[in-house]
């Protein structure tokens, strides 16, 4: 099942159950954290819906709905909500990084980190270094629709949101732009670089520091 | 008539006790050599060490302390025995293996060999540096100390128990090894780096090369010193005695590396280059390689000539490497390589008495061909398989972070450290 199709079921069982208001949250929460997760996480995933909803809820039969949900046909399910959901994480800003639990804060660290890094290169080798990091995501070893994901944010600079991935896959795209600066700048001015961007990151005072990232 | 008898007595002795204190005095000579020997280990890793980025320092440091650690036993249990065991058939020995027992002389003998291997095993270890796994790399160590060193060494050193070496029994001069131990080395060090490839952006797309400079130059120069010291023990201990030949060879050895610095300068004079400090101590340390060959047997002059033109060949050397895309951290194949070619014919060139002898260069020139065609595919070999086994490069994060933290959870420099390219905080969990 691809994830618009798991993305789709899952929003067409908690719009069901929960306040208008705590929908998007709870769905970035999912994709941030159980998207591309076995279907027996699923209930371990309730489990934090029934944690952190306003409303009381029973867990045992959401997880019968839903998974009635995800196994009936794509026609009863809502329209893909992704839109919205981009638009509640525009919004949201950090609330939306906090929600998304570890890997989302990862990207507000990472993002940070490759602004201050993309910053710093003139145009002409900004562009010869997103071909070149595009050509090298297999290193990633995530799958193809993830790595299309990343290939898109990396050449049209957007859509960073919409990418999940696990802390050490974030560690690996990070080095995976650091052999790009290597190519394009050399490693000592690529050491230097990467040095600067974490010393300005780190004075963000991200929840996640951009060292761990390294 | 006792005292008469007395006296013929002594008299009668008198050349038994000379010979007894005439071995003591060697002994004592060449330990002292072997202990100079093994100090150039020290030079060797703050050469290499001072010539790396600051985040590799220890790392470099560790693979120089232990292949000279695991080299000396490996040497010990097989190397020595390959080496310099029963040569009948002129191609390695097959005795002496893992010697337990023997004469006191021996135990002498395997000391000074064994620092010998050791500096050969090492010599790689420069030129791959900054990019290298660690268990690989002594893996390395142990096959050059163990196999690839002792069977070159055995054609030309070779039958110190019985039988020669088929390059010995040719007429090959090589005193103290520009060939079978330097040239050895070098072949080594550039089959390792063909299969490990430049460090990350060390080549521009278009092959430019980047300047990735040491991160110490003192540390740089202050090994090049304990290298040139500890090349008077590896020469002149070379001769196994106290004799009165001493004298030349520890003069040519320090006349041919001053040679070999002021060739370097004059060679980077001759180019765009700027007269650098690494490149102008790699061309003494070309001066000190050059000279090993023939450093017994060639008169002073000469051994100027000899490390004036090693620092030529280094400079130009180090420019082929770049123009090849070749990434030697160090120089070692300029160094000891090419030096030690040059260095090698240069015996044969400036034999004492019989200068520019055409066969005796020609015997040279077979002794260069054999070391390269044995060391340098069986070094290829060896380091493809590792590659392809328990892998030879460290991954590119390894690389950003620096070996130091990677492979051994150490900084050489924890206070002082300027690039932020690993978690710091993780150090923390060694423990």
């Amino acid at each position: 099942m691809s994830l618009v199709t798991r993305r789709r079921a899952i929003y067409t069982g908690l719009v069901r159950h929960l306040p208008e208001t705590e929908v998007m949250p709870t769905l970035s929460f999912w994709e941030a954290n159980y998207a591309e997760k076995p279907s027996f996480a699923l209930n371990e995933f309730l489990g934090e819906v029934v944690k952190r909803c306003s409303h009381k809820l029973e867990r045992a039969s959401l997880y019968r709905e839903l998974i009635a949900i995800m196994n009936g046909p794509a026609t009863a399910l809502l329209p893909d909500p992704l839109l919205q959901l981009e638009a509640w994480r525009c919004g949201a800003g950090v609330d939306a990084d906090e929600v998304g639990g570890p890997g989302a804060q990862a990207r507000q660290t990472f993002a940070a980190l490759s602004e201050v890094l993309f910053a710093a290169l003139p145009d002409t080798q900004l562009n010869a270094l997103r071909r070149q990091l595009g050509s090298s995501l297999g290193e990633l070893g995530v799958n193809t629709e993830l790595r299309l994901r990343v290939r898109a944010w990396l050449e049209q600079g957007k859509g960073l949101a919409r990418i999940q991935l696990e802390l050490a896959q974030w560690r690996s795209l990070l080095n995976i732009i650091y052999e790009g600066l290597c190519e394009q700048l050399g490693p000592v001015a690529a050491d230097q670089l990467l040095s600067r961007a974490v010393r300005e990151v780190d004075n963000l005072q991200l929840r996640l520091p951009p060292q761990k990232l390294l | 008539m006792k005292r008469y008898l007395l006296l013929f007595g002594l008299l009668g002795f008198a050349p038994l006790v000379q010979a007894a204190s005439d071995e003591a005095i060697n002994t004592g000579w060449v330990v002292i050599a072997s202990a100079l020997v093994f100090f150039m280990q020290a030079g060797f890793a703050l050469l290499e060490s001072g010539m790396s980025r600051a985040k590799n320092a220890v790392n470099v440091m560790m693979k120089n302390f232990m292949d000279g650690a695991v080299g000396s036993l490996v040497f010990w249990l097989v190397g020595f025995g390959l080496m310099f065991g029963a040569n009948l058939n002129g191609w390695f020995g097959t005795s002496h293996f893992a010697p337990h027992a023997g004469e006191p002389w021996d135990f002498t003998f395997l000391l000074f060999q064994m620092m010998f291997a050791a500096t050969a095993a090492t010599i790689a270890s420069g030129a791959m540096a900054e990019r290298t796994r660690y268990g690989a790399y002594l893996v390395g160590a142990l096959v050059i100390c163990g196999f690839i060193y002792p069977v070159f060494g055995s054609w030309a050193w070779g039958g110190a128990y019985g039988g020669q070496g088929w390059l010995a029994k040719l007429g090959f001069i090589d005193f103290a090894g520009s060939t079978v131990v330097h040239s050895v080395g070098a072949w080594c060090a550039l089959a390792g780096i063909l299969v490990l490839g430049p460090r990350l952006g060390r080549f521009a797309a278009d092959g430019t090369p980047r300047l990735i400079p040491g991160h110490n130059l003192s540390l740089v120069t202050l090994g090049a010193f304990i290298l040139w010291v500890g090349w008077f023990g590896f020469n002149a201990g070379s001769t196994l005695k106290m004799d009165s030949s001493l004298g030349l060879i520890a003069l040519n050895t320090h006349l041919s590396a001053a040679a070999g610095a002021l060739g370097a300068v004059l060679a980077l004079r001759s180019t765009s280059s700027p007269i650098l400090l690494t490149t102008t101590v790699n061309g003494g340390l070309g001066g000190l390689v050059g000279i090993t060959a023939g450093c017994a047997s060639m008169a002073p002059g000469f051994a100027i000539i000899t490390g004036l033109v090693s620092g030529f060949v280094v400079v130009y050397g180090m420019a082929l490497m770049e123009a090849l895309r070749l990434d030697d951290v160090v120089g070692a194949v300029p160094v000891h390589g090419l030096a030690g070619i040059w260095g090698t014919l240069a015996a044969g060139l400036f034999f004492n008495g019989d200068l520019f002898d055409a066969h005796r260069v020609l015997v040279q020139f077979v002794g260069v061909a054999a070391a390269f065609l044995w060391v340098f595919p069986v070094a290829l070999l060896m380091y493809f398989v590792l590659s392809r086994s328990i892998g030879l490069r460290v991954p590119a994060q390894h690389e950003q972070r620096g070996l130091d933290f990677s492979e051994h959870a150490e900084s050489g420099y924890p206070e002082f450290g300027q690039t932020l390219t690993y978690d710091v905080s993780e150090l923390g969990r060694r423990a």
